[in-house]
């Protein structure tokens, strides 16, 4: 009784601490990968072949089926400017220029990674969507609540996050991601 | 004492087991639930054309809402597979997936040598077919299983329609031979 009370107790100590810390090693920083331009991050090796054991579990669970960094570069964030967390009880003015890609978009994720709900329907602006000022760059508000002009909404009470996508990122950004040159995401206001 | 500690390292090798098999599982259990959830009706090698992502597509984390996906599970354990797939502005793109996330091959319309991308997928070890279509990329898959995934820009919602009917066009079936 007491061999089985040992030796089964190691094994289910074992086993307990093996998931605990595969699941806290793939749970920090989402795809938090090493390059960051102000609150956006991004990583170099997501869906490629080269990718670890850790970066292909965490694009298991975060980007599945994303692609190469020459084809397509992803870049999450998950703060403002200031490094608060984003909440759906506050609204962003997000503003910037044209990214040095063929096509971009910007899209707006729950805690969950899907779309965020919203009765307008609009879940990202891009390249082709977006409304822009007369000098062509662009503001758009996030938030819960309804806005003029570029809006993405939100759900009160959620945290969220967004995902920036180069569509052939120029070969300066993909030879140096950090180089970058992404919208700011300023905190306007919350309830 | 030193009952502890044997106790202590069995753990830890345990741990240690426990932690790289869950790691190295993670993705290839993802992969196959994903696979299987978009065959739906087990059909492999053939298109399967999904509509503009909403907040109700929850098959797959993260999809992008501006892009039009066509998804073909690929099984090539009866021999290659050849996927052609007609071109729309301004980005389509064919990416090939193994049954353990990677990304093995893609290919965008810039790339493409004529109105489409034409692609033959053989597996690691299958014999090369003999008769690959002129103008055809011949790939070799890491695994037998595994997806091809079109990604297509959506301008705007009005361009949608057209593009939905280009996209209809394009074929992944065995190559005859």
């Amino acid at each position: 009784m007491k061999k089985i009370a040992y030796w089964g107790g190691m094994i289910v100590l074992g086993i307990a601490l093996g998931l605990g810390s595969a699941r806290m090693m793939l749970g920090f920083g989402q795809l938090d990968g090493g390059y960051s331009v102000g609150p956006w991050k991004t990583g170099t090796d997501f869906g490629s072949a080269n990718a670890g054991m850790y970066t292909r579990a965490r694009v298991a669970l975060y980007g599945l089926l994303a692609l190469d960094r020459k084809e397509t570069m992803y870049y999450t964030a998950t703060t403002d400017d200031a490094g608060a967390p984003l909440s759906g009880d506050c609204t962003y003015v997000v503003e910037g220029k044209d990214f040095a890609a063929r096509w971009w978009s910007v899209t707006a994720y729950g805690h969950d990674s899907y779309l965020i709900p919203n009765d307008a329907n609009i879940y990202s602006f891009a390249k082709t969507t977006v409304k822009r000022e007369a000098d062509g760059h662009y503001i758009v508000r996030v938030s819960a609540e309804r806005q003029d002009g570029n809006w993405l909404p939100l759900q009160r009470g959620q945290i969220f996050d967004m995902t920036a996508r180069f569509y052939n990122p120029d070969p300066s950004v993909s030879a140096a991601p950090a180089s970058a040159k992404l919208p700011s995401i300023r905190k306007e206001s919350c309830k | 004492m030193k009952r502890v500690l044997t106790f202590i390292v069995g753990a830890a090798i345990v741990a240690g087991a426990v932690h790289v098999a869950a790691v190295w599982a993670l993705p290839r259990v993802v992969m196959t639930k994903v696979m299987a959830a978009v065959a739906g009706d087990a059909k492999v090698n053939k298109f399967i054309e999904q509509p503009l992502a909403t907040a109700s597509a929850r098959r797959v984390v993260r999809p992008s809402p501006d892009l039009a996906y066509s998804i073909c599970i690929l099984d090539l354990s009866k021999g290659a597979v050849r996927v052609q797939v007609p071109l729309t502005e301004p980005y389509t793109s064919v990416a090939l997936y193994s049954s353990t996330t990677d990304n093995y091959f893609v290919r965008n319309d810039r790339e493409a040598k004529g109105k489409k991308l034409d692609v033959v997928i053989v597996s690691k070890g299958g014999d090369a077919p003999a008769n690959v279509p002129e103008g055809a990329d011949v790939v070799t898959a890491p695994t037998a299983k595994g997806l091809v995934l079109v990604r297509r820009v959506v301008e705007n919602p009005e361009a949608f329609p057209a593009l939905d009917e280009v996209r209809k066009k394009a074929t992944c079936a065995p190559l005859q031979g």
